[in-house]
């Protein structure tokens, strides 16, 4: 580093202290899915005790060397898409069966085998079998869960998070606040919107004394994230949003106008304030 | 000048029980707008940091509850000094001299509007400005609509049994929408006019001390002057 | 000599830190030479190839000479050591050693003999019936056999540290694997064979030949092997300003203008330009050379986009980069651009002049006649009040009366209206403008920075064109009262009429600009909603048929022309109270202090 750059940077320290101003860095992170293992990730992460044949099986064990360029779905096939989950259940027993008792195994046999872009997930597209950490809080776990889920469910996870549950629970770390697998079930991942006694046997963990219509509370109301054909959640989400619209707007109206009235107000004075200040 | 005879004369405007009532809204307001706003902000660092500084969830909510309850209780002890007001001291709850809009107060926008054109004279208030009144009632009624839609979203299992539970979610919107309204009237209309104005910048003290000046009284509000003051002249 | 610990190890481990902030760290000459990046001695190695060939085992040493040096024995075992398999071995010795005389030598003299040799020795050990644990390293030469050896799954799995060059050579090894046939690297792209084949004698040539694939390449090493990212260069090059291009210029990827092939397209999905993967006939275009042009800032390298007809939204004329002048009102690269510029600056600077020559026509301090005396009073009498408390009363006009206008709100609030509605849009501008100046000097990858610069940016489009709308209101209002109202007390002069019309037809242009920006470069409405008098704007003049990517050119130098004007003209019109008032308000404010 030289003497400008050694000033430069000086000076950026200063200027970024002053504002508070975050540069972005370019981090290269070797993503989940790349073909290579990060062992400094690894080494700490749940499965680290584990070699790499308990999960992946010998390289001839079908036969044929692994690296394998005849194979017709050489460097074609989706890693996540082709690995045996059958494997996870040798330890994983329990989540493996309340994942197939679940929605995202039931989306998973409807979808078409090569669909690449609309498919389910599996255990491994939530997982990350080689850096999940082990032994994290439920706060920690929350949190991850939260992105986690939030991939593929973008409008539910930004709802949530505007919600008081997402705000206390993900944004401040309360953990008596419900995460996303405290409503729709750890691995089942079950929807709530068909069944309301579905529903509110899952109110009724935190909130015991809920009736049946405190179920219409919408949670996820963003109207990306509701299918077109539920009627009676549209309905309400559009009433809400008129609602909110109509306040947003009131708002609006009576800050402008009591801004405008206050500001005219204080240029009139200020005015006659110097007017009479060059009298004296 | 006539107005320097009442420089130093000393009267009171507003009784203990007002000073005490505004002092108290002024804590619990404060403490509503930061413990409300931290919650609706809370994936900035300072609202983090604030909630953990009131012990987390738990303390900040707590917090939150006690000051709308004090809040309202406060409201209460005012609505029960103006019935003691009516029934006891046999005042007018309506009026010139009273809060309570009057056709008068139009009148004022309009020629204070001529004022700020400069096309006229500002206008002759009488005991409470119209802005004044607007401090008052927007809290008296803003108060109603928070602590309703507070009440909502504090309790969503029993009134989910009264209204459909959506209703929860415009309460929240409501409540939201509401707070940014107070908070934005407050920081700028309240405090520019009272305060920030150059004839009383940069306090006004009366709302503490409670006392005014005859001359303050006569130049801010020569209608209540003319009718109170006016056998002294 | 131990390499292990010895000096030569840490000279390599400078050397990978600073690699990071892009600094060609190695001259790989003829014999081994590692150049220290901080005291750039050359570290002569060339005893090591004698002794490396003679079976010395090095570990832990990350030296990209031994790129060079790949033909030895040693190298080999660094790469066992690293768990690179054979294979890799043998191709990266056919293909990275850059051939130098004395190896030339060792080419034409040695190989020859030496396979003789080898092969004569193989034969030996067949007839004996043993086979070699590995085959002699000269031997690989030649297309020797592949020797399978069992493979560990983390030979390849392995993440590589990219940050060093050891990390660097296997990534670029494990690529080349397939990358370097030409048969196992066709790959069908929209129905066209395009071949995605790379070698080392056109790699090798770039200026990143010393970076690992996967460096750039972030998202390929995956099933399915395919990139949608593309290629990125900002995880270690930040962007650069206007000073070369335009802003605009922030939705074009860099390889755009900093690759070789000419065939340019708009990616209607992110709406960024990027390189095209077919040429003009359709046919697949192959960007495997890696190849980089050798001046970005020649006309020639622009006119791939800027043409008559082209497709990606561009002016066709390229234009100069806007001066520092004019960040008065925006973001501005530290250059004079066009020559107009430096008219403009020189008339501007012998106005000032002229006005000094004015102000010290009179007396200073009673002294009449003596020009040098006049400024040595004058100087001398700022100077003391610098430094002494009087600066806290120039401190208090500044705020009070320069910068809120403390005495026109005074004479009326009408005036002080109208007159801010101009002045602090233009304050704002400035302000707005310089501190995206400083910011991105500073640290061009900040946020704040890049919003600041980009002219689609929510905020900055949004707080632009409101600022404009300020002056043109502001301007109006002026007008209404010189042409239309005519109060008394106002007398309009010439001088008048010229500034108003002045940045009248400069606030004019620049949003007709926006518009035609706006419309040729085809943003999306709810990007272009921002800009809310530029997009209206915009969506008028689509209305009409005209060419504006060519008219284009013509209104920003026109813009540019009134921009000019306007600079040169600030010493000589009415525009000369922005220097004067504040002055005449400091002089009274000191000389009313003294009379106190």
């Amino acid at each position: 580093m030289n003497t400008r750059t050694c000033c430069k940077r000086g000076l950026l320290f200063i200027v970024l202290l002053v504002m508070g101003a975050g540069s972005v860095c370019a981090r290269i992170m070797p993503d989940q899915s790349t073909w290579f293992v990060d062992m400094k990730r690894f080494s700490q992460a749940a499965h680290t005790g584990l070699s790499c044949e308990a999960c992946h099986g010998t390289m001839k064990e079908d036969g044929r060397l692994h690296p394998d360029p005849e194979r017709p779905d050489f460097l074609q096939s989706a890693a996540k898409r082709v690995y045996d989950y059958a494997r996870c259940k040798k330890c994983h027993a329990k989540a493996y069966e309340r994942y197939l008792a679940g929605e995202h195994a039931t989306a998973m046999e409807k979808t078409p085998q090569d669909a690449i872009k609309t498919y389910a997930p599996t255990c491994g597209d939530c997982h990350s079998s080689h850096y999940d950490p082990a032994h994290l809080s439920r706060v920690e776990i929350g949190k991850r869960m939260t992105e986690v889920c939030g991939v593929c469910h973008v409008a539910q996870k930004e709802s949530y998070l505007e919600n008081y549950h997402g705000k206390a629970a993900v944004n401040l770390g309360y953990d008596k606040a419900a995460y996303c697998t405290d409503c729709h079930g750890a691995h089942t991942c079950k929807s709530l919107k068909n069944d309301k006694t579905v529903a509110l046997n899952v109110c009724h963990r935190c909130h015991p004394k809920a009736s049946e219509d405190f179920t219409e509370f919408v949670i996820h109301y963003d109207e990306k994230g509701i299918a077109e054909k539920d009627d009676e959640k549209n309905r309400y989400v559009s009433r809400i949003h008129l609602v909110s619209a109509l306040s947003l707007i009131f708002v609006i109206l009576m800050l402008c106008a009591f801004y405008s009235h206050t500001f005219l107000l204080m240029l009139r004075k200020i005015h006659e304030k110097l007017r009479r200040h060059d009298g004296e | 000048m006539e107005s320097n005879r009442y420089e130093n004369q000393i009267c009171v405007r507003f009784c203990v029980l007002h000073r005490l009532l505004h002092i108290g809204v002024m804590i619990t307001f404060t403490l509503l707008a930061v413990t409300g706003f931290a919650l609706k902000f809370s994936t900035e660092t300072w609202a983090q940091g604030l909630i953990s500084f009131m012990g987390g969830v738990p303390g900040a909510g707590w917090l939150h509850r006690v000051s709308a309850a004090m809040f309202y209780l406060i409201v209460m002890a005012h609505l029960v000094w103006l019935g003691y007001y009516k029934l006891v001291l046999k005042g007018h709850l309506t009026g010139p001299h009273s809060l309570f809009p009057q056709i008068k107060d139009f009148q004022d926008l309009c020629q204070n509007f001529r004022y700020i054109f400069g096309k006229g004279e500002p206008p002759l208030f009488n005991r409470f400005s119209y802005l004044e009144k607007v401090d008052y009632w927007a809290v008296l009624l803003g108060m109603q609509s928070m602590g309703i839609t507070g009440l909502l979203m504090g309790y969503p299992e029993f009134f989910s049994t009264l209204f459909p539970g959506y209703v929860i979610n415009i309460a929240n919107d409501l409540h939201f929408h509401e707070a940014v309204l107070a908070v934005g009237y407050i920081a700028v209309v309240h405090m520019s006019a009272t305060h920030l104005i150059p004839e009383v910048f940069p306090l006004e003290k009366s709302i503490f001390t409670g006392k005014t000046t005859k001359a303050k009284i006569m130049k801010d509000h020569p209608g209540e002057w003319n009718s109170l003051y006016a056998d002294e002249k | 000599m131990q390499f292990g610990g010895g000096p030569g190890f840490r000279a390599c481990q400078t050397a990978s830190v600073a690699f990071r902030s892009d600094k060609h760290f190695v001259e790989s000459s003829t014999n081994f030479k590692l150049v220290e990046p901080h005291t750039h001695q050359a570290k002569d190695f060339s005893g090591f190839q004698t002794r490396a060939r003679s079976g010395f085992a090095v570990s832990g040493c990350h030296c990209p000479p031994f790129r060079n040096a790949c033909k030895n024995r040693a190298s080999r075992s660094w790469l066992d050591a690293y768990g690179v398999e054979p294979p890799y071995k043998c191709k990266s010795l056919q293909l990275i050693p850059r051939k130098t005389d004395s190896m030339k030598k060792i080419t034409y003299v040695l190989i020859p003999t030496l396979c003789v040799l080898a092969v004569s020795l193989l034969a030996f050990l067949s007839m004996r019936d043993e086979v070699p644990v590995s085959a002699p390293a000269e031997a690989l030469e030649t297309p020797a056999p592949v020797v399978t050896q069992e493979r560990v799954c983390l030979d390849c799995h392995r993440y590589p540290n990219v940050n060093t060059n050891e990390g660097v050579l296997t990534s670029q090894a494990q690529c080349y694997e397939c990358h370097l046939e030409k048969k196992r690297s066709l790959r069908k792209m929209d129905k066209r064979t395009l071949s995605l084949q790379v070698t080392p004698d056109t790699f090798d040539k770039n200026p990143h030949q010393y970076v690992a694939c996967i460096q750039c390449h972030t998202d390929v090493a995956r099933s399915p092997h395919k990139t949608v990212a593309g290629a990125q260069c900002r995880s270690c090059h930040g962007v650069h300003g206007e000073g070369t291009a335009h802003d605009p210029h922030l939705r074009v990827a860099c390889q755009a203008c900093h690759r070789k092939s000419e065939f340019v397209r708009l990616d209607p999905e992110d709406h960024q330009i990027k390189l095209a993967h077919t040429d003009d006939k359709g046919q697949a275009v192959a960007l495997t050379d890696h190849a980089l042009p050798d001046d970005v800032q020649e006309e020639k390298a622009c006119q791939k986009c800027h043409n008559t007809g082209n497709k990606v939204g561009a002016p066709v004329a390229v234009l100069p980069s806007k001066s520092f002048l004019c960040i008065i009102c925006h973001n501005a690269p530290l250059a004079m651009g066009h020559f107009i510029f430096w008219i403009a600056l020189l008339v501007f600077i012998f106005g000032m002049f002229v006005m000094l020559r004015f102000w010290f026509q009179g007396s200073v301090q009673g002294e009449e006649e003596s020009m040098h005396r006049k400024i040595v009073l004058s100087s001398e009498a700022v100077w003391e009040t610098l430094f002494s408390r009087k600066i806290l009363h120039i401190l208090k006009v500044f705020f009070f009366d320069i910068l809120l206008q403390r005495r026109i709100l005074k004479e009326s609030v009408g005036r002080w209206s109208m007159h801010s509605l101009i002045y602090v849009a233009i304050l704002f501008r400035f302000l707005l403008s310089f501190f995206g100046f400083l910011h991105f000097s500073l640290n061009p990858e900040s946020s704040w920075a890049l919003a600041l610069l980009d002219k689609n940016h929510g905020f900055t489009a949004f707080i632009y064109d409101l600022l404009g709308l300020f002056i043109l209101a502001g301007i109006a209002w002026v007008m209404i009262q010189r042409f239309i109202l005519k109060p008394v007390h106002v007398k309009t002069e010439i001088e008048d009429n010229v500034t108003v019309a002045l940045v009248a037809i400069l606030i004019l242009l620049g949003f007709g600009l926006e518009g035609m920006r706006i419309e040729i470069t085809n943003i999306p409405p709810d990007m272009a909603a921002y800009s809310f008098v530029g997009y209206p704007i915009a969506y008028l003049l689509s209305l009409s048929q005209w060419d504006w990517a060519g008219l284009y050119a013509y209104v920003w130098y026109a813009h540019a022309l009134a921009a000019a004007t306007f600079v040169a003209y600030l010493p000589y019109g009415k525009l000369r109270h922005v220097f004067n008032v504040p002055l005449t308000y400091f002089l009274e404010e000191i000389a009313g202090e003294k009379r106190r």
